[in-house]
């Protein structure tokens, strides 16, 4: 196998609703991520996925008090509702206080369209902040969500018209399959959008299929961890059949990319 | 040794390319053997899936599977796939078990695995002492016409007892077969929670946990990293990677 390590585009710490998680703490986390050789990692709030708009502010300033004494190794994305509040300074003071490296939209999950003024002022700021927007495409298969929580995934139309309108922002979108990624590449313009890797469980060596489909340039190493068992995606690295640069690329260098594009 | 319980290959035609893909695969994760059932052309998304095959179908899709087992005798073992719809079934069962050497019977949704049309295929594979993969999966999507659910199987494993089930894919559903002591749980889904394998031990027991992959539509990484990831200890990953296959089906290896 090959040895790696890695730099996660996608953890979670808090709870879930449904599921009573294990390690969704600080220790717990560091666990994993010791475990599976994760030396840094864009860290989301897993309760601002069913919080309620009035709260989404609390469990971001949670994340912040949660991570703020490991400032290199867990770098929060924050959960931003574009229609709710005024956005643009809150991410100032986010910025600003709380060292956001990226914003985090759960459109499905908040009930929004894509296609508002606010959320295309979200876009535009988070280019001029060269901060990255992580677009959570689906979060749990369909077939398994909770019966009064069935969250359809975006659709692809509405997606990739949103993210070809700004095209100097960069995406990172997660939870797509491998024909949904292929569906939206085959709509999109945009060169900065990467597809994150922790949902792609399927068919037969998918990681080697999704960098066919959309490049090894695009596509960002993420666990899901501690909401998902992190060994499903680091093995399909470590058991690849792509080069070692290839998979370098993946878990790590273009991770490092998007950080270093950040204004401080 | 690990064993993986629950496979396709894509028959009719098969590819030797493909198949060596897959062993190829299967090595890197030190997978030994790999429990094969052909579903056809079209065995995975987005391939057209053939939900209710003809018996003709089914024994072309056998005999193919065959070829294979002949090419990779110490790699592939074969389910026997059959459609409990047509009165043929019992006899497909018979080839594959002694024409074929296959280890079960694959069933997925020919019929409810609780429908009595089945019942002549259970009593069959109890008199060869074989188990059954059984397809099942609890959505709240729907599901496909004659689609299994836990409690079908459970009806069934109570109706009897003396067959040993392998419920497929359905790992959340642990509590709806634990009164079930013929009911194995294969881990062969793409969902991967943290901590799922440890709930399902933690109320069925370790021994009637088996390691499926559903390869080649799922990765192989996505269902043997839930047992690698968990916080078993490394006899119990054992069990469950092969060993607790083996039992079932009475081989030392």
């Amino acid at each position: 196998m090959t040895k790696l390590t890695y730099f996660d585009s996608n953890i979670f710490i808090g709870n879930w609703p449904f599921h009573q998680l294990r390690y969704n703490n600080l220790e717990g986390i560091f666990h994993l991520m010791e475990r599976v050789n994760i030396e840094k990692a864009f860290i989301s709030s897993l309760d601002s996925v069913f919080c309620i708009d009035r709260d989404i502010p609390d469990v971001n300033h949670k994340l912040f008090k949660t991570v703020k004494e490991y400032p290199e190794k867990l770098l929060p994305f924050y959960t931003i509702n574009p229609n709710v509040f005024n956005s643009r300074e809150y991410v100032e003071m986010l910025v600003n206080n709380c060292n956001l490296h990226g914003i985090r939209l759960y459109p499905t999950y908040h009930d929004y369209s894509l296609h508002t003024t606010e959320v295309d002022g979200i876009a535009e700021h988070a280019s001029e902040l060269n901060v990255p927007i992580f677009i959570t495409f689906r979060f749990e298969d369909e077939r398994v969500h909770h019966p009064v929580a069935k969250v359809p995934p975006l659709i692809i139309e509405e997606l990739s018209k949103f993210l070809n309108n700004h095209p100097e922002t960069t995406f990172i979108i997660g939870g797509m399959r491998i024909t949904d990624a292929e569906e939206l590449l085959n709509q999109l313009t945009h060169q900065k959008v990467f597809f994150e890797l922790s949902f792609v469980q399927t068919p037969f060596r998918s990681l080697e299929l999704l960098v066919e489909k959309v490049g090894v340039d695009r596509v960002l190493f993420g666990t899901g961890l501690p909401y998902w068992y992190p060994e499903c995606t680091t093995l399909k690295l470590e058991t690849s059949i792509l080069p070692y640069d290839d998979l370098q690329k993946i878990a790590k260098d273009n991770f490092q990319k998007i950080i270093d594009q950040r204004v401080r | 040794m690990i064993i993986d319980v629950h496979t396709h290959l894509l028959t009719n035609p098969f590819s030797v390319k493909e198949v060596e893909e897959v062993l190829d695969g299967a090595d890197r994760f030190g997978i030994k053997k790999l429990c094969v059932a052909s579903l056809g052309p079209g065995c995975y998304y987005p391939t057209k899936l053939i939900h209710e095959p003809t018996q003709e179908q089914c024994a072309s899709f056998n005999a193919d599977l065959f070829e294979i087992m002949k090419l990779y005798p110490d790699r592939i073992w074969g389910w026997a796939y059959i459609n409990p719809a047509y009165p043929g079934a019992v006899d497909e069962v018979k080839r594959g078990i002694e024409e074929y050497g296959m280890i079960g019977v694959k069933m997925w949704t020919g019929t409810k695995c609780n429908d009595p049309r089945f019942f002549p295929v259970v009593e069959e594979a109890i008199k060869y002492g074989v188990p059954i993969l059984q397809h099942t999966w609890d959505k709240v999507t729907g599901y496909f016409p004659n689609e299994s659910r836990s409690f079908d199987v459970a009806d069934l494993a109570e109706k009897y007892p003396e067959v040993k089930i392998v419920m497929a894919h359905n790992e959340r559903a642990v509590l709806k077969v634990k009164h079930c002591p013929n009911v194995f749980m294969d881990t062969a889904s793409p969902i991967a929670e943290l901590g799922m394998i440890e709930k399902a031990v933690d109320h069925i027991g370790v021994d009637r946990l088996v390691f499926g992959s559903d390869c080649i539509g799922v990765d192989f990484a996505s269902t043997i990293g839930k047992i690698i990831g968990s916080d078993l200890p490394e006899d119990d990953k054992s069990k469950i990677l092969g060993e607790n296959f083996l039992r079932i089906l009475g081989r030392d290896q």
